[in-house]
């Protein structure tokens, strides 16, 4: 009996060691040649890793640049935020390019993984808005670190018309009529400077320990009127629609314009005027091996097409003045797409010197 | 020497058939949980800053932080309410199965239960999100049969959303082992307690019961450890609702602090190591596979 049984558990094996060896063989030499016309053009630009946000492999922007170049190979690794592509880069992934935002660009260049960029590869850099040029923290002892790609605010209020009057204060969000119905975005430094705005603080980016227990202690005080503390901008958009939710606090303009477009009466604002802006782009890796793909790849995407794409159908501020000045003025108002005055006016987003505590602060306050 | 040969062929053979098991538990089961178990005594801090040093400090935060002592009581509770809620509603079905259907109609009716859990699990809990909300099914229900005039919001990203998700994603978990317990009671023992004079209430408090502990504990366990570290129930219809989970997955992706996220779970698998050993111990369970 077990001499059968091993019998036919040797045949098995076999069987599964051909298959395998088939299967290897099939990939290696058949499907291979099929890939080799690419592979050879290919040799003359090279391959470029991309570790980069979703947002720069859309097909109506990644396609057109491929077919552009056919002798670059990219390949993408998409990251969803941005603690999680640094936790990556610090161990040890390789690749050629990044797409960091302003707030984590200081720490990027002070842990030395990025190197400079050099405008004069760069044909479009002169197309780019020149505050967007000479936006001082992408720069380091006069080097270039980030090429700017879109810019925005954040950390603005959308809510239904039709359910609240109007919000003109940052403490009218938290009104304890509007129980149960506001939206906070879980993020420990746009959560607690919402707070701070509440509160009056002229700097929210300086808070003491005794401010971060009176923000904490504000939390708890109109805890009644959050819903929730979301993290994805579409659930958040979804709560609003469906009348569940009335107030979304840490939201950009477009979540409004899509609303509208959906029969909503939504509308976006800036309490007080007071927002967050957001400035992202592209930067070379140090682990780079190929300079000069790296360089066509940042360049295709400050060019005008893809700027105007993203302007138009992600309501990103373009940072191509060219791609600004397409857009149709009617969509710039009724969509809320910032021109780069935005980067001046609005608070930037940075880490604040005790972050490790916001951070803490911040759970106590998710927690309740 | 024939004995040994024989005996050396068995054991080269089940090694053999046990290898490809064995050797996908070490990939992909011992080998993350031991370097969970390495980074849980690193020191950590936010934003992924790790040191390799040797330290406890991760454990004595856990468990004496104010935070974390918080979130893990009221996680606790709220397992150890939903199961009360799911063996409320499991029990009567599994006793109505297992003594009240003739052959295996019992059987056909909890293939008919499970069903469900086909569907995936994220489908599940948006359909209930259709559900609950304030312009849902539950509340149109309610309005057009005027049993309210304004709609109810508390079902939605409330507590008890989670507890009407879970009971609905838990319903089989429960009714299964209970339902296998009952009917293996013997006959004879309801009819003994006849005999003696005990009436149906007293049949069921001092036979049925105390002889149905064991599918009560697997049932337990069925739906207290995987509550212990949900997350994603919680993130979608739980609202406010903080839970370990929650707070694990946040130690993870969003602060970043590894060591500490480790050492939480390591500290998570404990308790549920713990309930589990006195469950085992002291319910009875050894009676189902005995």
């Amino acid at each position: 009996m077990i001499k059968g049984v091993s019998k036919l558990l040797v045949v098995v094996l076999l069987v599964v060691i051909i298959l395998i060896g088939v299967t290897t063989y099939s990939l290696v030499y058949l499907v291979a040649p099929m890939q080799t016309p690419t592979t050879t053009k290919a040799t003359l630009l090279g391959k470029l890793v991309a570790f980069v946000w979703e947002d720069f492999t859309v097909p109506e922007v990644f396609n057109p640049l491929t077919e552009k170049y056919p002798t670059l190979t990219i390949e993408n690794s998409i990251f969803t935020s941005q603690p999680e592509m640094l936790a990556k880069l610090k161990g040890g992934f390789k690749a050629d390019i990044v797409s960091p935002c302003i707030d984590f660009l200081p720490r990027l260049i002070e842990q030395d993984l990025l190197q400079p960029i050099n405008t004069a590869k760069l044909s479009n850099w002169e197309n780019l808005f020149k505050s967007v040029r000479e936006y001082p923290e992408i720069w380091r002892g006069g080097k270039l670190y980030m090429v700017p790609t879109a810019f925005g605010i954040q950390a603005g209020v959308t809510y239904r018309k039709d359910k609240v009057p109007s919000i003109t204060k940052w403490v009218d969000v938290f009104n304890p009529t509007y129980k149960n119905r506001v939206l906070i975005l879980n993020d420990a430094r746009i959560g607690i400077v919402m707070a701070a705005w509440a509160l009056n603080y002229g700097d929210p980016w300086n808070l003491t320990s005794q401010d971060l227990q009176r923000i904490k202690e504000f939390y708890r005080e109109h805890r009644d009127v959050i819903l929730k503390f979301y993290e994805s901008d579409i659930e958040a958009r979804e709560l609003l629609a469906s009348g569940d939710a009335w107030i979304i606090a840490g939201s950009g303009p477009a979540q409004s314009y899509w609303l509208k477009s959906e029969g909503i009466e939504a509308e976006f604002t800036l309490p007080e005027g007071k927002g967050i802006g957001w400035l992202c782009g592209l930067s070379i890796l140090k682990t780079s091996e190929n300079i000069d793909a790296a360089h066509l790849y940042i360049d295709y995407f400050i060019s005008e097409e893809p700027q105007y794409y993203y302007a138009y159908e992600w309501l990103y501020g373009p940072a191509n003045e060219q791609a600004f000045k397409k857009i149709p003025q009617e969509k710039i108002a009724e969509s809320g797409i910032v021109g780069p005055e935005t980067l001046t006016q609005a608070l930037p987003l940075i880490d604040p010197p005790n972050l490790d505590e916001w951070l803490q602060v911040w759970e106590e306050i998710v927690a309740g | 020497m024939n004995l040994k040969k024989i005996v050396g062929r068995k054991l080269s053979i089940t090694l053999l058939y046990s290898l490809p098991a064995v050797a996908y538990l070490i990939l992909f089961f011992y080998i993350p949980l031991i370097t969970i178990i390495i980074y849980s005594f690193w020191h950590g801090e936010p934003l992924y800053r790790i040191t390799r040093i040797f330290t406890l400090e991760n454990y004595v935060r856990f468990f004496t932080e104010k935070l974390s002592q918080n979130v893990f009581i009221l996680t606790n509770l709220i397992s150890i309410a939903t199961f009360l809620v799911i063996l409320i509603v499991a029990y009567p079905i599994a006793y109505f199965l297992a003594r009240m259907t003739y052959g295996d109609v019992g059987l056909k009716i909890i293939l008919l239960i499970l069903i469900p859990l086909e569907m995936n699990y994220l489908i599940r809990i948006f359909a209930w999100r259709n559900i609950l909300g304030e312009n849902g099914l539950l509340n149109n229900l309610l309005m057009t049969f005027g049993l309210v005039e304004q709609p109810i919001t508390i079902f939605f990203h409330s507590l008890y959303a989670i507890i009407i998700v879970v009971l609905h994603n838990a319903l089989p978990y429960a009714i299964i082992p209970l339902y296998i317990t009952i009917r293996s009671i013997p006959e004879s023992l309801y009819q003994a307690a006849m005999d003696l004079g005990s009436n149906k209430l007293s049949v069921f408090f001092r036979v049925t019961l105390p002889l149905s502990m064991p599918g009560i504990a697997i049932s337990f366990l069925f739906i207290y450890v995987p509550m212990m570290g949900e997350f994603a129930i919680p993130a979608l219809v739980g609202g406010k609702t903080y839970m370990l989970g929650n707070f694990i997955v946040r130690q993870y992706l969003t602060i970043g602090n590894w060591p500490y996220a480790s050492a939480s779970t390591m500290s998570l698998v404990l308790v549920t190591l713990i309930v589990m050993f006195i469950v085992f111990k002291f319910l009875g369970v050894r009676r189902l596979y005995e």
